[in-house]
């Protein structure tokens, strides 16, 4: 805070604006100009200084208490928790020891997740494998490891019983089930049906086969879900088809697999309210799960652990983008733009929401409305179409906040490299967890044919 | 055995004594009286005592064995009305039908003359071994005390009617291998009766005439070791009781030697019911503790009491859990310092914590900031609702609402005199009304901040009435798990404390399975022991009084156990101390039955099994004064195979018995339970090993 009292007040640049004297509107004036000059008791100013811009950062601190607070919300409402961290979210190896550490498994979609939990020193047989696509050699390598096996179709159940018969093992198995939970469009590319007999179908086949265990019931009932009571929904079918099979082979399911799907803070693109104001607390959808598996009539001895994969909701804001303003301009229609040097190549979710943005440093109470572009020559790098902001100056920095979900895992070189990803501690010590891309990084695969090799301009 | 021996000092009245007894048993049985008693000599040891009397005093006729008959008879109504009339007092009848029927006789007989009195030392076998007797005194005579070592063995002897010394020594032997407590005690009380006498220069005539001295050690035994558990209490006792022993000889004696009548064990007799009425009737069980389980030994009721007092503490009949899910913290214990005082002392405040110990996150000005707001509320055992108050709004943080201290309550009863209430509950959202039964762990309520509550709370309390806001009592919860640096630790039978992190102990399947030995089931066991095998065989069975025990065949063994779905544990062992089913008391002697790595199970067992015979005799001697042997046990979890669903489970308990803190010996145990069984188990007994398979 020193640093702060000794300061050069700033120059502002002074703004027009038309003056709405007494007519106030319903939800008053979305300003978000209260400035973030620290994260986790660190300066902005001295992160970027130190590392660059722009820079994501990610709060230790933040992201363990999102997930003891999830995990409590949920144990303090239902006695068999799990939760597993899921890797698309975010894959930085030190972002996912954090949650490993905090007692998360690992919940993976592809192969090349499957080889970063295991080398993140997770257990195999606490890693779910999810997704679509997993080739019989990734089955293999997961019926070996007893790994927690997802089937998303019919293909990928005939293939598995082939390699178990292939192998002679019985691997641990659940089925991924889709339902109507009343909210649309139903997300029915994955998995088995629950209303149209998929499911059973699936059940059935995978019984009577008895070439795999069939330990777990795996739904993701769609994403940011603003709804909690489809969660109920859900669980009540889940739980209606563990049942059943209960009651139809006398084999009671270990757990049932909620998945994710519970929404951040962001504000989604479009949305009326502020995405803080409008998204259901943990808590809710907690309360919805708990209260239907409680209430489904499970044997207490035979309660079902319930397995939850939430990724966004547990690490959205516990990171940060740290940014610098290149340049100001008056674009034809009058309106004020700003161009940032972060684009949507680093932070994909752009396209998804209203991200909000803080000023790094102290203004004035003014504000105008402003377009906040990315540095990338191309049309689409908007970073937010309408912003009010404090004027700001060349060489400001900005804080984008709830960017811990996707971007890391959906950031791209188009245009330009990614930058450094830095972690504060708890101790409020920085580190970097990824470094800045290189040349050499991304050229490193490439091969040149000997007939390219040379050129005369 | 050594006191009928030694009441064949005097033939006559050996024999006397047996076949009174012959006749009391006899009688028995013609009446249809049940075998149990008959069998273990209920109605037939004042019978004993009648028949060695009038051995005594009379000489063997015809008409001595007509008397004979007469009182062994009579002393056997006596015995079954005295029974009768005491036991519904739950009072011991003692040597009271003995005491009266030899009163009737001694005042009846002398109208029939052929009854005539034998003279002195008649078939006795001090006529035949003089020196046997003599050389005795003589030797007793040269110790310091010789008075009173000589009163001592007497008074002794006096108990069946042997006025000698060498009876004396007999009896006292006799004392000292039944019991080193009883034996003591009978020094104890003698000596305090002796000295009372001493100090207050009382008529010693008392005491030599018929050595009624006895009194002072009989009731030294029962009041001290047997019907009380021996302690230093019971010892400290005795200080008070003794005298009062010595002032009704006193008084009785002036009374009695007037109808020319004897007082024998009137004394004892009067003091030892005075006393335990008096401790049957206090409000609370404290400091003195009456024998609840007649063991017939001071040693083992001392032993067994104190075990079963360090196994279960203050264990419950009905059981009760915590009345939520997951883990909270206790934010306010019993005589807590915000509400809980006076007739509410006995209550428990519970809320929700993050790591830094804080109750809710930032900024935790609305009730949802905190985190065990609108959390649900269980029920913590069976029971109907009986009552339930709702409609009073939560509270803004901070503030409180006296007008409605409790807030929106429910009570529920759990059996007469037995109410659980929860208070400061969520406004309209109970999920039960009142008459509903509701299970243990049933979702009852929401918690919220109702009535006297300047933040979301869970109060709980246990009451003997149906009231909100009835006086607390004090009630442990049955089974809890605290959770201190990511460790859990089992509680059995405790209160919570205040800041503990407390949870319900969630049972696990597999072991749950394996330890549900239920009655009709057969276990086999195929041992193997310095590599010679063998097989042990049991079979599970339940009494009428619903106890569940493992009885071993070969052996003729029996083993106690409780399983009550949070622990499987042992209570009592009979038989075979070699066989493979006392082992396994041993090293399964409790069992949690939920999987919890890292927590440790603790418990005492009784030292039989790990101290050397010698060291026990002198241990019997502190016992009542301090323990400087233990025997402990410990059970961990060593290995499974899914920690969420474990299916294999290697369990791994160990016992050690110490003696002045050094350890003696030790039994290991590894127990592995697979298919839902025990499917192996491997004892190493110091040195020993021995492995046993479950077989079909």
């Amino acid at each position: 805070m020193k640093e702060k009292e000794m300061e050069k007040k700033s120059y502002e640049r002074p703004v027009i604006k038309p003056l709405n004297s007494g007519l106030m509107n319903k939800f008053g004036t979305r300003t978000e100009y209260t400035p973030v000059t620290h994260i986790d008791g660190v300066s902005v100013k001295s992160l970027i200084e130190e590392y660059g811009s722009p820079l994501f950062v990610f709060s230790e601190r933040k992201i363990r208490e999102n997930i003891r607070d999830a995990k409590r919300i949920f144990e303090t409402r239902y006695p068999k928790v799990q939760f597993a961290w899921s890797y698309k979210t975010n894959y930085l190896n030190a972002i996912c020891k954090i949650f490993h550490q905090e007692g998360s498994w690992a919940e993976v979609v592809s192969i090349f997740e499957y080889k970063k939990a295991i080398g993140n020193g997770v257990p195999p047989e606490k890693i779910l494998f999810n997704g679509p696509d997993k080739t019989d050699d990734d089955l293999r390598i997961s019926v070996k490891n007893d790994s927690l096996i997802h089937i998303d179709h019919l293909d990928e159940l005939y293939r598995l019983i082939e390699i178990a018969e292939e192998m002679h093992k019985k691997p641990r198995v659940a089925i991924r089930v889709n339902m109507d939970t009343g909210v649309y469009p139903i997300w029915d590319r994955f998995g088995f049906n629950y209303e149209n007999g998929q499911a059973w179908d699936a059940i059935n086949k995978i019984m009577a086969g008895d070439k795999l265990n069939l330990i777990g019931l795996h739904c993701h009932i769609g994403t940011y879900m603003l709804t909690p009571s489809a969660y109920g929904i859900a669980a009540s079918k889940m739980a209606d088809l563990a049942l059943g099979i209960r009651k139809r082979y006398q084999k009671s399911i270990s757990y049932i697999d909620m998945g994710g799907g519970f929404a951040s803070k962001n504000t989604l693109k479009g949305s009326y309210q502020l995405g803080t104001d409008a998204v259901p607390e943990i808590s809710e959808y907690a309360e919805q799960i708990a209260g239907a598996l409680l209430n489904a009539g499970f044997d207490t001895d035979e309660l079902p652990y319930l397995y939850l994969e939430t990724g966004r909701a547990l690490i959205d804001d516990a990171g940060f983008l740290l940014g610098t303003v290149i340049s100001n301009k008056r674009l034809s229609d009058g309106r004020r733009s700003t161009i940032m040097d972060f684009g949507v190549n680093i932070l994909f979710t752009a396209f998804w929401y209203d991200h909000k943005v803080s000023p790094a440093q102290e203004f004035s109470r003014f504000t105008e409305d402003t377009v906040l572009y990315g540095p990338l020559c191309m049309n689409i790098d908007v970073i937010r179409e309408n912003v009010t902001l404090p004027p700001l100056n060349a060489g400001d920095h900005v804080v984008v906040h709830f960017v811990g979900a996707y971007n890391i895992t959906q950031s791209m070189q188009f245009i330009a490299l990614r930058p450094n990803v830095v972690l504060i501690d708890l101790k409020g010590e920085s580190h970097i967890i990824r470094k800045a891309e290189s040349m050499d990084d991304v050229e490193r695969n490439e091969r040149i044919p000997a007939h390219l090799e040379n050129f005369k301009l | 055995m050594l006191l009928l021996l030694v009441s064949f000092f005097d033939l006559g009245a050996g024999l006397s004594g047996v076949i009174a007894v012959l006749i009391g048993q006899i009688t028995a049985l013609l009446f249809n009286y049940p075998h149990a008693p008959i069998r273990d000599g209920t109605y037939s040891y004042n019978a004993l005592m009648v028949g060695i009397a009038i051995g005594i005093f009379y000489q063997f006729n015809f008409s001595f064995f007509t008397l004979l008959l007469i009182t062994s008879i009579l002393t056997f109504f006596m015995t079954i009305w005295f029974a009768t009339a005491l036991a519904r007092k739950n009072l011991p009848f003692l040597s009271i039908p003995f005491l009266l029927v030899l009163w009737i006789v001694i005042l009846g007989a002398g109208n029939f003359t052929a009854l005539q009195l034998s003279p002195k030392e008649s078939l006795s076998l001090a006529r035949y071994f003089p020196e046997l007797f003599t050389g005795s005194t003589t030797l007793i005579g040269r110790l310091p005390f010789a008075n009173a070592v000589y009163l001592y063995l007497r008074s002794l002897g006096a108990i069946i009617f042997q006025f000698n010394d060498l009876a004396g020594l007999f009896i006292a032997i006799g004392i000292l291998i039944y019991s080193r407590i009883a034996f003591s005690l009978s020094i104890f009380g003698f000596a305090i009766g002796y000295l009372f006498y001493y100090y207050l220069e009382g008529d010693f005539s008392q005491l030599i005439y018929s050595y009624i001295g006895f009194n002072f050690i009989l009731t030294a035994i029962a009041l001290g070791g047997f019907f009380v558990v021996p302690s230093r209490k019971s010892f400290f006792s005795l200080l008070l009781v003794i005298p009062m022993i010595a002032l009704l000889i006193s008084a009785l004696d002036s009374l009695f030697s007037q109808a020319g009548l004897p007082l024998y064990s009137l004394p004892f007799n009067i003091v030892v019911l005075l006393f335990l009425t008096v401790m049957a009737q206090r409000y609370r069980a404290g400091g003195l503790q009456l024998v609840a389980v007649q063991q017939f030994s001071p040693e083992k009721n001392h032993y067994k009491f104190y075990n079963t007092l360090e196994r279960f503490r203050s264990a419950t009949f009905f059981q009760i859990a915590l009345p939520f899910i997951g883990t909270w913290r206790v934010s306010q214990g019993y005589d807590g310092e915000i509400t809980h005082k006076d007739d509410w002392a006995q209550a428990l405040d519970f809320d929700v914590t993050d790591d830094s110990g804080k109750t809710f996150r930032e900024p935790g000005l609305q009730l949802k900031d905190y985190y065990c707001y609108d959390l649900p509320v269980t029920a913590p055992a069976d029971g109907w609702v009986v009552e339930i108050l709702d409609g009073i709004d939560d509270n803004a943080i901070g503030e409180v609402d006296i007008e409605h201290n409790w807030g929106n309550t429910l009570v529920i009863k759990h059996s007469e005199y037995l109410f659980s209430s929860l208070s400061h509950l969520k406004k309209d959202a109970f999920q039960v009304k009142k008459g509903d039964f509701v299970r243990k762990g049933d979702i009852v309520a929401y918690c919220g901040s109702s009535g006297r509550s300047p933040e979301p709370h869970l109060h709980f309390q246990m009451q003997a009435t149906p009231y909100i806001g009835s006086k607390t009592i004090e009630y442990p919860v049955s089974y809890f798990l605290s959770k201190e640096n990511g460790h859990y630790r089992f509680h059995s039978y405790e209160i919570p404390e205040e800041g503990a992190q407390v949870s319900n102990v969630q049972p696990a399947k597999a072991l749950k399975n394996a330890f549900h030995f239920i009655p009709g089931m057969r276990l086999h066991f195929e041992i193997e022991e310095d590599g010679q095998s063998s097989r042990s065989d049991w079979e599970v069975f339940v009494t009428a009084g619903n106890l569940t025990y493992l009885y071993c065949h070969d052996t003729k063994s029996t083993a106690y156990f409780v399983n009550d779905g949070t622990l499987f544990y042992f209570t009592d062992f009979y038989g075979d101390k070699r066989s493979f089913l006392y082992r396994f008391y041993l090293a399964a002697h409790k069992i949690l039955l939920g999987y919890y790595p890292g927590a440790e199970l603790n418990d005492r067992l009784l030292i039989d099994a790990f101290i050397p015979a010698p060291i026990r005799f002198v241990h019997d001697f502190a016992a009542p004064f301090f323990h400087f042997c233990r025997a402990a046990y410990r059970m961990q979890f060593k290995e499974v195979d899914d920690e969420q669903h474990p299916g294999r489970i290697l369990l791994g308990t160990a016992s050690h018995g110490s003696c002045l803190g050094r350890e003696c010996s030790r039994i290991g145990a590894e127990l592995l339970i697979e298919n839902n069984r025990l499917e192996k188990i491997e004892i190493s007994l110091n040195r020993k090993k021995i492995k046993a398979r479950c077989i079909d």
